[in-house]
């Protein structure tokens, strides 16, 4: 259990983390693990195991976002200390300005760019897990960079 | 110079105390019919020390920290002698909905405990030291970040960490020494099998003479000085660390090493097969000591002391 | 093509999901027309930027709240009598056996939860699917024996509750170093033909249930150590070791 806990805790509370912030981050992730724990059984094995415990993790965090209603600004004090790995970065700065516009946007749009950008998965896992058909989340991906361009853009993205 | 020592014997009570409370007990258990055949001990609040001695009897010293009466009042040592010879030590921090939460660094419970040579011991700590010497029943000793000091043990021994430095020293019998994130340290082991590994860790022995060595880690580098005995086996492998080895032979030694790069010590040099292992026969025997040394990434250096 | 139609195509085009000859209009495009070239750069910035983002750690005490959680959760779960606890190890198959059990399943937690309106629903994958007038007469529950007294939970931070928090925390770090010695093992044998690969998984599965079902404390370490030895000579032999 404990293996299974590491092999999916970076994923879970990264996407926790962007999709909810990090004041709440640590929450949702305790709250998708209970309840990976206590679904494993029930768990009938016709998606993936990670496509399970993704789905678990979007939809308890769009939730908890429902529930605490949308966060109206971000100001620069608010700048996410996140305990990352430390990586070498092109553009530190930029890193910092994406977190922050990503808190910024609508919470379909953050899920689809957490789940396809930031993590990496196909159009067909995020269509799994996010229950819809791969060409709307393909649309949803294209909105929701445009939207981040748009956030983004005063600030600018490209040097 | 005298009138010095005197003073400090003196000062010795106001420095025994730097916190709160403590209390100290001594207590003698006596076998009542059968010799007493092993101690189990779990001390999760302190450092345990096991030293054998002549004798039948049990004899325990323990050493309580608090800060405060009420917090002493909660440290327990439990003392169970069982009918089939084996006696349990246990200690543990009581609970009820009236005590006052205390941090565990503030509370301490150590215990010496000089028991009958022949008892096996089974001893396990947290983060304090655990030391056992001159016992001849064998043991079996985990820790989770306490270091782990054997001295003067026969019989088979297995020592398991998390992270606390282990060393074993003067052991007559089988071992088996597992750490994660800590050193093993190794000094005169002799008996049919060692084995040691280390995930993130060295390993480092000397007057090795076990008949069947098998020495492994992943990040830590291996220092071995051992003698090959006959027909036996010793296989030294590391993932990402340096080995070095130096054997003492009596006997034939069919030697195979592979590394980014082996040093055999010898004037000429010795190219690797195509397998990528280098081989070397020392002497010659049917059945030479097979020595194997290994490192997927770090180096290899043997040398024999004939 | 105008702009607006290419840009439509953009993010296909910049994640190489256009095939064939479809990406030319695009690329074409792009070549001529500043506006969209620099809308294109910024999206590749955009997407590079976030996939650069780096993994985030959770805090240690992410794992201590979950274990306290599921405590907890057994602890709620010992209280209830046994006959629901019962029943709510069936709720997890019902949907597996369909509407089979679902008629008198259903009515026995309707039963039930109207006895004990104010606790947790046993099943509530079964309570959904409820009919409201289903009442076909069910034997009522057998007396529930009394529940086993609650046990004194010591308060965060107080050296009793880190006691006893103790065993799981060791064999967390445990697990975190055969996570981790997993994914280099992994590397170390990509080259490995697919036989012994399987070969491995197959032990490696072997010793990975073992260490979860073991007893917390010792067995527990052992049954660790034996899965670190293994994944250590896996990743430094090209025989598996079979210890």
């Amino acid at each position: 259990m404990e293996m299974l806990y590491h092999q999916f805790k970076r994923r879970v509370f990264g996407m926790a983390h962007r999709i909810v912030g990090p004041n709440d981050a640590e929450e949702v992730a305790q709250e998708v693990f209970v309840r990976v724990f206590r679904g494993l059984a029930a768990f009938r094995g016709d998606s993936a195991l990670s496509t399970w415990i993704y789905r678990l993790t979007v939809n308890a965090s769009l939730s908890h976002l429902a529930r605490r209603g949308r966060r109206q600004e971000i100001s620069d004090d608010n700048l996410p200390e996140v305990p990352a790995t430390p990586e070498p970065e092109r553009d530190p700065g930029l890193a910092a300005r994406i977190e922050a516009c990503l808190q910024q946007l609508p919470a379909g749009y953050r899920a689809i760019l957490v789940l396809h950008d930031v993590e990496g998965l196909s159009h067909e896992e995020c269509a799994a897990i996010l229950e819809c058909r791969v060409g709307t989340c393909k649309s949803q991906l294209h909105k929701a960079r445009a939207r981040m361009r748009d956030l983004l853009g005063p600030m600018g993205v490209a040097k | 110079m005298k009138t010095l020592a005197i003073l400090l014997v003196l000062c010795a009570p106001a420095f025994a105390d730097p916190q709160g409370s403590s209390e100290h007990a001594r207590l003698e258990l006596a076998p009542a019919g059968h010799a007493f055949k092993a101690l189990q001990i779990e001390n999760p609040l302190g450092d345990v020390r096991v030293e054998g001695y002549d004798g039948n009897a049990i004899m325990i010293e323990t050493h309580k920290q608090a800060p405060d009466d009420d917090t002493l009042e909660r440290l327990r040592v439990s003392l169970v002698p069982n009918p089939d010879g084996t006696v349990r030590i246990t200690t543990t921090a009581d609970h009820s909905p009236e005590s006052k939460p205390v941090s565990r660094s503030a509370v301490r419970i150590d215990l010496v405990i000089r028991a009958p040579r022949n008892a096996h011991v089974d001893a396990t700590v947290s983060s304090g030291k655990l030391e056992v010497s001159n016992m001849d029943g064998g043991g079996e000793l985990d820790s989770a970040s306490g270091a782990l000091s054997v001295h003067n043990l026969s019989g088979e021994l297995v020592t398991s960490t998390v992270s606390g430095p282990t060393s074993l020293e003067q052991v007559f019998g089988s071992v088996d020494a597992a750490a994660i994130s800590a050193d093993v340290d190794l000094d005169t082991i002799a008996g049919e099998r060692l084995i040691a590994s280390a995930n993130h860790g060295h390993i480092a022995g000397r007057r090795v003479r076990s008949r069947e060595v098998e020495l492994t880690t992943t990040e830590g580098n291996i220092m071995l000085e051992a003698e090959a005995s006959l027909r036996g086996r010793l296989v030294v492998s590391s993932l990402r660390g340096d080995v070095e080895v130096h054997l003492h032979r009596h006997g034939a030694v069919f030697l195979r090493a592979r590394g980014t790069k082996v040093d055999l010590g010898q004037q000429q040099t010795v190219h690797p097969q195509p397998s990528g292992w280098t081989e070397q026969a020392f002497g010659q025997a049917d059945h030479p000591a097979l020595v194997e040394l290994r490192s997927t990434y770090g180096s290899v250096q043997f040398t024999v002391v004939e | 093509m105008t702009c607006e139609k290419i840009r439509e195509q953009l993010t296909a085009y910049l994640d190489g999901e256009l095939e064939g000859d479809r990406g030319t209009p695009v690329r074409g495009h792009l070549r001529t027309c500043a506006a969209c070239r620099q809308v294109a750069t910024d999206e590749a910035a955009l997407r590079d930027g976030l996939r650069a983002l780096p993994p985030l750690d959770p805090p240690p005490s992410l794992w201590a709240g979950v274990q306290a959680q599921l405590a907890a959760a057994e602890v709620r779960e010992s209280q209830r009598p046994a006959w629901r606890r019962a029943l709510s190890r069936w709720a997890p198959l019902a949907p597996r056996f369909g509407m089979v059990l679902g008629a008198c399943a259903a009515a026995t937690v309707l039963l039930a939860w109207r006895a004990h309106r104010h606790e947790e629903t046993a099943a509530p994958s079964l309570a959904q699917q409820t009919p409201a007038t289903q009442h076909t007469p069910v034997a009522p529950p057998p007396p529930a024996p009394a529940p086993p007294p609650a046990p004194v939970v010591a308060p965060a931070g107080d050296v009793s509750a880190d006691l006893a928090a103790e065993p799981a925390r060791i064999s967390g770090d445990s697990a975190q170093a055969a996570t981790a010695l997993l994914a280099t093992a992994r590397a170390e044998i990509a080259a490995w033909p697919a036989d012994r690969k399987q070969a491995f998984e197959a032990r490696l599965s072997e010793l990975t249930a073992a260490a979860d079902a073991a007893a917390e404390g010792r067995p527990k370490q052992r049954a660790y150590r034996d899965l670190i030895r293994y994944l250590q000579n896996a990743a430094i032999r090209e025989e598996v070791a079979l210890r």
